[in-house]
Parts: structure tokens; sequence; C-alpha cells
């Protein structure tokens, strides 16, 4: 604590000058510059004075510009970018409902004529007996449907030979709850069409002649297009099968 | 043109000399040529490599005239341009700066070379004394380099501490601990005979 008052003391009596250590600095530091440099730096100071007025600095107009021009440049570059991105984004769901449109509408297709042909006999005796129509199955809504993926949809054939549960609308709404991402790498893989699913015999009909029994049967009971629709199947099937005198 | 050189001030003759006036840039070269010569001798401990320093600043101090105004003491620009110089030399030979500029400021490193033993028994005056001050400048030499500054620039420059703080670019804090030890220092290297 003395020490540093001592120091602090020292040093002031140092500032004021007068000091024994100035006295003898000043008396030991007498160096000059050689009069040669003298000379040069005169000469210089002269000839600077008539070569005319020393150069402004010019950068001082350009250096006042340089924060606010970077500032503009700033906000105009993350204006465009937050522009680019939305526009992106929008870009990115038009194409996710364009790929999932098509499948959707040959669902919707789908069901609807196997609807029509195996599963809603009720409906069509009501419809033929004049009843009111009986509600139909609910269907993909156009959210659902632009959330199914282009997955292999069934044909109609296919879909004839068994009835429509469902299924395909469950499949929507899985596909509703699909990441976003998932979708679009779907619907940018390889588009390939679906193999044509071969008309393969139900396994209730063990044998052709049981099929043939069966749409006799349909027959029987009126339910002609049924019966059509089945036979057409069949001859899918068994297209070398020589159908009875009566089926033909 | 007359020029009045030991009534006008520093600045007043820097203005004048920007104005036109030859004159009054060899009244001021006058005045301030030993100590910026002495800053760079010190500093550098080389006199070819300090005549080029020196010269550098002064043709600094000339192409700079049209740019200088009056906002602080002459002599606190003047040595600020030859701080300025000197750490670009420092620069560029690296690792000088390194090593002195960035050791801490209040540090007791001892590196001032020990005093010659007293040569009491030398019988001629003059030459003793002419030991004495070549012993204080070897002193002032061997300081650590921001203290040599702060002590050059008080001795040849005349600055104060807030002068001195402002041409070296640290705080007056800084400023002062450097001279305070520089000052120790060399009166405990020059013992009695201060």
């Amino acid at each position: 604590m003395t020490d540093a008052r001592d120091k602090d003391g020292e040093l002031d009596n140092h500032l004021r000058g007068g000091s024994a250590l100035s006295r003898q600095y000043g008396a030991a530091s007498t160096e000059t510059p050689p009069a040669g440099i003298d000379a040069r730096i005169l000469a210089a100071a002269r000839q600077a004075l008539q070569a005319g007025p020393s150069p402004r600095p010019v950068r001082k107009r350009s250096w006042r510009w340089r924060v606010p021009v970077a500032a503009v440049a700033a906000i105009v570059l993350s204006v465009t970018l937050t522009l680019r991105l939305e526009e992106q984004k929008t870009h990115e769901q038009s194409v996710l409902q364009e790929a999932a449109a098509p499948a959707a509408v040959e669902a919707k297709r789908a069901a609807e004529s196997a609807a029509r042909v195996v599963g809603t006999d009720e409906r069509k005796d009501r419809l033929n007996a004049g009843a009111p129509p009986l509600p139909r199955e609910k269907t993909a809504t156009p959210a659902e449907s632009a959330a199914v993926p282009a997955a292999p949809v069934e044909s109609a054939a296919g879909s004839l030979a068994r009835p429509l549960r469902d299924e395909s609308l469950s499949r929507g709404a899985e596909g509703a709850r699909k990441p976003k991402q998932e979708l679009f790498q779907e619907f940018n893989a390889p588009v390939m069409k679906p193999p044509a699913s071969p008309v393969v015999q139900p396994p209730e009909f063990r044998t052709p002649e049981a099929w043939l029994d069966h749409i006799r049967e349909l027959r029987k009971a009126g339910r002609l297009a049924e019966a059509a629709a089945v036979l057409d199947q069949f001859k899918k099937a068994h297209p070398d099968y020589a159908l009875p005198a009566d089926l033909r | 043109m007359y020029v009045d050189a030991g009534a006008a001030s520093d600045e007043d003759l820097m203005l004048r000399y920007a104005a036109g006036q030859a004159v009054a840039f060899d009244a001021l070269y006058r005045r301030h040529k030993g100590g910026i010569y002495r800053y760079f001798l010190r500093q550098l401990r080389d006199r070819s490599l300090a005549e080029e320093l020196f010269q550098d600043v002064w043709l600094n101090l000339i192409n700079a005239r049209g740019r200088y105004r009056v906002q602080a003491k002459f002599t606190t620009w003047l040595y600020a341009l030859a701080h300025n110089r000197l750490m670009d030399h420092y620069r560029r030979r690296r690792g000088v700066v390194a090593i002195s500029f960035a050791a801490p400021e209040d540090e007791e490193r001892s590196d001032t070379p020990e005093p010659a033993a007293a040569e009491s028994e030398q019988p001629e005056r003059r030459l003793e004394a002419q030991r004495q001050l070549a012993r204080l400048i070897a002193l002032v030499e061997n300081l650590p380099m921001a203290q040599r500054e702060a002590f050059l620039l008080h001795e040849e420059g005349g600055l104060g501490i807030d002068e001195i703080a402002e041409a070296t670019g640290v705080n007056r804090e800084t400023a002062k601990s450097r001279l305070r030890y520089a000052v120790a220092k060399l009166k405990a290297g020059m013992g009695d005979c201060l």
C-alpha cells in the first residue's frame, strides 16, 4: 500500500518535470538526425507544396455510403430469400397434390364400379323398387384423396372379384398420415404401371364347374348384371374353357 | 514570409504549413526532429533503421497535411504517427510485437541489465558522468518495449499520461502503469547516481 503510494508519488514528481532522472536523461539523449536527412525532409516538404494541395482522401465519400448500402443489400437479400422459400413451399405442395390426384381418382372410380357390381345388390334392389337410395359409402374427401400415394391401384376387374371393403379408404387415411417427405419420395420414384393383375379363380370355387354353377345361381336369382360380370371374369380366368350352352 | 517560430504553437505551424507556408514546416521540424529521431533510435537500437522510420514519419506528415485538424495536441498526433510506423515495422518482422507488447502490463519482469559495477575508483569525474549517462541510456533501451515507449513519449515528446494513452491506443491506467514501472526501474537501475 505504502509502496504503491510511494511509486505514484515518484511518478507524479517525474511527470511534473525536473526530476533527476529527467535531467540526466535529457543530458544523455542528445542525438539528432544527420544533416543529409534534414535536407531531404525539408526539400520534400517544399516539393509537396509546389505540387499543389495534398490529395484529399477520396475514399471518404464512398465510405459514408458503405454502411447504408450494405444494410439495404442485406435487407433485399433476406427478403428475396424469404420469398423464394415461400414460392418453393407452395410449388412443393402443388406438386404433391398433383401427384396424389390421379391415384385418388382411379381409386374412387374402382370403388364406385366395385360397389356397383359386387357390394351394392341391396342398393340396386332398392333403386329398382323405387326406394330411396341408401347413403353412399364414404369416399375419400379431396384432402384424403390428395394424400393417397401413387400406390398400385387395383384394376376395376380385380376389384370385381371381391367386395370392396373400406380398405382403400383406410389406406387413404394412412396416406394422409404419411409424412410429406415420404409422399414426395414416392412421387419422385420412377413411375411404374402396376402389372395387370391376372384373373385368378376365387378360392371359394375350387373348380370351373363350381364357378359356373355360381353364375347360374346368380342368373336364377335375377342378378343378371352380376352374373354377367362374374362370367366375364370366368372367361378371363379360363379363356380356353368350352362354356356350356346355357352360359354362352 | 515571416513566421514567428518561437511564439507560434505547433498546431498553428502545422495549419500554416498546410496552407502553403514552407517556413512553418521548417520551424516545426526543428522543434521535433530530435525527439522523433531519438524515439526511434532508443526503440530500435539500429541507427539506419531509425533513420528510415524517422523519414517515413515526416513524409507521412507532409502527405497528411491536408487532413490535419486541431483535435488534439500536435505532438500527440506526431507521436501517434511515429508509434503507428513503429508498429508497422514490428508487424512486418512478426513476433516482436507479440512478445513485447502482449506481455502483462504490470509484470515485474526484470529484463533490464544489471547495472555495471560502480566504478567509484575512476579519478576523472567527466568520464564518470559520461559512463552514468551511457548507463541510463542502456537501461532505457533495455526496458520492456511498452514501458520504454511510455518513457520516451514523455521524455522526448513531452506527452502526459492521457496523451501517451491516446498516442499508443491504450487506456489511461495502462499508460500510467507503463510509465510508473519504467521510472521505477530506471531509478532502481541508476541507484545512487540519481
